[in-house]
């Protein structure tokens, strides 16, 4: 499979950031770390007000269905915040509730769009 | 001959000033900063404050016992200490500097002064003592130097009833009822301010009961699953709701939204569980009750003390379908009720209020703007509160920041602003603060009696924390807040006087 040298190496997983204005950053993330300690470490524009405390929901990320449907159950609080998510979508988490695993080798992860409406 | 924006890429800063350091502020400072290559240029940011404090509302808004929403600041930290940016606190806009002196020091300038006003209780009674708006009750609790005062009058209140009724079903709203019921003891290890523990305490002991207004039904309420939730698993305290009120409130249009907003669509679940437990909870100490489909009709005296509080009547509303906008609005049904208590916080919203020379949009109280360019003022713009009005949490400013630094970015890239000689925009602010070499002084007292502001930067706001941490500690609180500003300005200084 496409692991790279490296990132097997390393414990590491490769995965793709997708910034709301298109560009994609390519990322080796540590196992164990979070998706948001992973894009501040790689300047992934995500932000994450709260600190990972279930608190703020700005660190809402999208994922591909095929991997949303590896991760763990969303707890209820997790639930709670998304509701407050910008652009929820079905296959919507909290960045800072996701711990990197092998299983997440390869996955794009979506920084939505942050359009609001203005009226 | 009006010089253009080629001027930056000679080699000069974009200088920028920002007016308010609440969520607004720092991320429209933080998306600024970022923006350099695109502009072609270095960016640096002054950002004024009315207070000696940055933060705005994660100051003097988020509750105490939500600590984890106040690492936000952490991050706002980062912002000001960055080489690019100065804060100027103590520096209140309006007042002791004009929006034509920023327009004309400043290339940029960035209105996000928030909402530091109410929207107010109309109806009749709401002048009696013990009428409050819940942004007077937050802003005490959390040390607001304007509100400090009013210890006494929140104790008064308190005192005379077991009840408290909220006027609105916002989050702010579900901040004061919870505020209230958990009580002292449970608030002791936060920074909520000892003027307010001692209060809860003693006056706040008696209370019993806090009963939550909602004109419209639970599927208009504005507050949100994880607020609500909290409320729901209090410890002591039982949150009622009643079943026929939810029934009421499920009008087809409101089934409608209930069926394309997952949010209000799980909020409805939660209460239709809280509701069918409502029967079962009555023996605990204390209860916060929900009503739905209520509109106050009017404030009552108390018996024995006229000039103040000793009821509300409520009157049962109906929700009906206006056709030309959607939206179902509550009409009285007639039936009235009477609800005694001695304390009532009008919590139907902040308000943002008008500045002399900010064009200003009366029908929706914020500054007249389009995507937050404020209107026909070329190089002001404006974000957060003061753009939108008074809804959204911490991360919405996020969103409207990055817009309003779009629009500067397209408006200095395509040489929209004119961007003319503010070669000494920081020291010239410092100049007409403090008075510069010539001794100009500042505006404040305007008239004769013209003096120097007394300009708090981050050292001196880092010294104002550190006391403030240091206080706290010897109490077991995260902080104890300084609520007077002439004592933070000592502080601010102390130091600085020996450099
Ligand atoms: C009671 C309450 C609780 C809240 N709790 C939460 C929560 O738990 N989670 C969440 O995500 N959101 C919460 N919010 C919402 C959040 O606080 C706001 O979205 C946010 O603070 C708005 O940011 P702002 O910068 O526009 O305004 P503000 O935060 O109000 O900042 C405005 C700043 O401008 C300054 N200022 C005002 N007038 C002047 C002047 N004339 N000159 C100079 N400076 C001036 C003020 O001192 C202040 O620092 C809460 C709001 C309230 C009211
Ligand atoms: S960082 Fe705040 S909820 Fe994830």
């Amino acid at each position: 499979r496409g692991i790279s040298s490296t990132a097997a190496r390393k414990d590491k997983v490769n995965m793709t950031f997708l910034e709301d204005d298109g560009t994609e950053i390519k990322v080796e993330a540590e196992l164990g770390a979070t998706l948001l300690e992973v894009a501040h470490e790689n300047d992934v524009e995500l932000e994450g007000a709260c600190g990972g405390d279930l608190a703020c929901s700005t660190c809402h990320v999208v994922l591909p269905k095929e991997y949303y449907d590896k991760l763990d159950e969303k707890e209820e609080e997790e639930d709670d915040m998304l509701d407050l998510a910008w652009g929820l979508t079905d296959t919507s988490r909290l960045g800072c509730q996701i711990k990197v695993t092998r299983d997440l080798e390869g996955m794009l992860i979506k920084v939505p769009e942050d359009s609001m409406d203005m009226s | 001959q009006r010089p253009t924006a080629t001027d930056v890429s000679a080699g000069r800063p974009l200088r920028v000033c920002v007016v308010g350091s609440g969520p607004a502020g720092f991320y429209v400072t933080k998306y600024l900063l970022k923006e350099e290559a695109e502009l072609g240029c270095e960016v640096v940011i002054d950002i004024v404050d009315r207070l000696p404090t940055p933060y705005g509302l994660v100051r003097f808004g988020v509750a105490p016992d939500h600590p984890e929403v106040k690492a936000v600041q952490n991050d706002f930290d980062q912002v000001a200490s960055d080489a690019r940016v100065s804060f100027f606190g103590n520096v209140c806009f309006g007042k002791d500097v004009s929006a034509a002196q920023l327009s004309e020091l400043y290339d940029v300038v960035v209105l996000a002064y928030g909402a530091a006003g109410d929207r107010e209780l109309t109806v009749p009674g709401a002048d009696l003592e013990g009428v409050f708006a819940a942004r007077a009750f937050v802003s005490w609790y959390n040390g607001h130097p304007d509100f400090a005062h009013m210890s006494e009058e929140f104790a008064k209140a308190l005192a005379s009833s077991d009840t408290v009724a909220v006027v609105g079903v916002g989050n702010v709203a579900l901040d004061c009822a919870r505020i209230l019921a958990k009580g002292a003891n449970a608030l002791k290890g936060s920074d909520i301010c000892d003027h307010a523990l001692d209060v809860l305490s003693s006056a706040g002991a008696g209370l019993r009961r806090v009963v939550i207004l909602g004109r419209r039904g639970h599927v208009q309420a504005s507050f949100t699953m994880k607020e609500l939730r909290e409320l729901t698993k209090l410890d002591g305290v039982a949150c009622l709701v009643r079943q026929e009120e939810l029934e009421l409130s499920r009008t087809p249009a409101s089934l409608d939204e209930l069926k394309t907003a997952r949010p209000k669509n799980r909020i409805d679940a939660l209460l239709t569980k809280v509701a069918d437990g409502s029967d079962s909870v009555s023996a605990e100490a204390k209860a916060v009750e929900f009503r739905f489909l209520v509109g106050l009709s009017d404030v009552l005296p108390n018996n024995s003390i006229p000039n103040r509080v000793g009821a509300v009547r409520v009157e049962r509303n109906q929700l009906e379908l206006d056709e030309a906008t959607g939206a179902q609005r509550a009409i009285g049904s007639g039936v009235k009720e009477v609800i005694e208590c001695g304390m009532v916080l009008g919590s139907i919203g902040y308000r943002c209020l008008p500045v002399h020379g900010v064009p200003y949009d009366e029908r929706n109280s914020i500054i007249a703007n389009e995507r937050g360019r404020v209107q026909g003022v070329p190089g002001m713009y404006c974000s957060g509160w003061a753009r939108r009005g008074p809804s959204g949490i911490i991360g919405t400013n996020i969103t409207d920041a990055r817009s309003v630094v779009a629009a500067i970015v397209e408006d200095v890239s395509s040489k929209q602003l004119a961007l003319g000689d503010k070669a000494e925009s920081r020291q010239g602010l410092r100049n007409m603060l403090m008075g510069g070499q010539d001794g100009a002084p500042g505006l404040r007292g305007s008239g004769g009696t013209k003096k120097k502001v007394q300009v708090v930067d981050w050292d001196g706001y880092q010294r104002i924390n550190r006391d403030e941490v240091a206080r706290g500690a010897m109490k077991g609180k995260p902080r104890e807040k300084f609520v007077h500003v002439e004592e933070m300005l000592s502080i601010a200084t102390a130091v600085g006087d020996e450099e």
